[in-house]
């Protein structure tokens, strides 16, 4: 058959997931596999980031890939498999930090963050803003990961923690200047 | 001089301030050196975050998520019993076409063992070991099949929604993509389990959806 009209020929990379996506939602879970390792790295960045610890983000990671494999069948193409999966992402790490179980504020007063010691050169910088990030107090931290990182709009970012723009807008702020004294050092 | 613009400023780096607070800002920061090196500073780590690579998990997560999902971790034997087949051949051809791929494969993988799932409607001594040995194309068999049930298809689509129809044709030119890649894989590496099983499987969704397809009700 012909491919339908009025829309642009997937690319190969393009048509080798929507064809794993479709493998993967009727249950072929070597298909689905492809997917996990073509898209894992994003999602524990992500993910890594707005928890406490590797142990934490594995565990998150996993409740991912779980969740979107429930989910797969609700999945439409209206946007890219990867900003599907990463909005999951989001929502599964956010509700996971919600949890009463793991509510952790123990450093909302007290960030720990100068303890580090910074480097000068480009490539020690960012590996020294990824050991600062994670010593950012949380409400601080997640929202500069949404905004600076994932590139979330206040707005979004707002919806999804139930919070102002205002302070939103606030905490990012907090978290730059956090930061900056970091490197600064 | 006006006091320092604190958030002001992180709203400024990011392009939100209406224009009558920019402007301000702009005159601010032209008569405020700290000013301009926060902006400067909070620039950097910007453009630091945006920069900041993606990198895998220590150890693989697969196999824990793969026993989470109910899927066997991949295996060095493939045994299609443990897939999730939703659907049971019908026509001969198809029965023929899964016994020879199954058979080469394992043929191919040499000790594989691969056992037929139990609920396709198929059995393996009605197939002739002498049609699995003069096979020249693994796929040959099932393009026998993909061609019969695209013909019924083909007869069926004046009774289906356009909707629909448009939405299976999207799907196999698809899937029809993924198998040519497949092909292509296996043909350079023909002895190659994971290849073959490959294209078994994209061939066998190409043929559920084909099969689903033509026993969709008519439109109302």
């Amino acid at each position: 058959m012909n491919p339908p009209q009025g829309q642009g020929v997937p690319t190969a990379g393009e048509a080798s997931e929507a064809a794993d996506i479709a493998l993967a939602a009727s249950g072929d879970s070597r298909a689905y596999e492809r997917l996990y390792r073509r898209h894992v790295a994003r999602i524990h960045s992500l993910v890594r980031r707005m928890v406490d610890s590797e142990a934490d983000a594995d565990e998150v990671t996993q409740d991912v890939f779980v969740r979107a494999w429930d989910r797969l069948g609700t999945f439409r193409g209206e946007a890219a498999f990867s900003t599907w999966l990463h909005r999951l992402a989001v929502n599964v790490v956010l509700n996971w930090r919600k949890s009463a179980a793991r509510a952790r504020h123990r450093f909302d007063d007290e960030p720990s963050i100068e303890v580090v010691a910074a480097r000068k050169d480009s490539g020690a910088e960012r590996m020294d803003l990824e050991q600062a990030i994670a010593m950012l107090p949380p409400g601080a931290r997640q929202i500069f990961v949404l905004h600076d990182v994932e590139g979330f709009r206040h707005e979004e970012i707002a919806g999804l923690l139930g919070v102002t723009e205002g302070t939103t807008k606030a905490q990012l702020h907090r978290a730059r200047i956090l930061l900056r004294n970091h490197l600064e050092r | 001089m006006d006091e320092h613009l604190g958030e002001r400023l992180s709203a400024y780096v990011d392009g939100e301030l209406e224009d009558e607070a920019r402007v301000a800002a702009e005159a601010h920061l032209a008569a405020c050196a700290e000013c301009r090196s926060t902006v400067q500073d909070l620039r950097r780590v910007v453009s630091l975050a945006r920069a900041l690579d993606d990198r895998p998990p220590a150890q693989d997560l697969w196999p824990a998520v793969a026993e989470r999902i109910g899927a066997a971790p991949r295996a060095d034997i493939v045994s299609l019993a443990s897939r999730r087949r939703r659907f049971a051949f019908s026509v001969p051809q198809l029965a023929a076409a899964g016994v020879a791929l199954s058979l080469l494969s394992a043929a191919a993988a040499g000790s594989a063992v691969y056992v037929l799932a139990p609920a396709a409607s198929v059995t393996v001594a009605a197939a002739p070991a002498t049609l699995v040995r003069n096979v020249a194309d693994p796929a040959a068999p099932y393009d026998d099949a993909i061609r019969e049930l695209e013909g019924l298809l083909s007869a069926r689509r004046g009774d289906l929604d356009s909707t629909t129809v448009r939405t299976v044709e999207t799907s196999l030119h698809v899937i029809d993509l993924a198998i040519t890649q497949a092909r292509a894989a296996v043909e350079r590496d023909p002895n190659n389990v994971y290849l073959n099983g490959h294209l078994q499987s994209t061939l066998d969704r190409k043929l559920d959806l084909l099969r689903r397809a033509t026993m969709l009700p008519k439109a109302s």
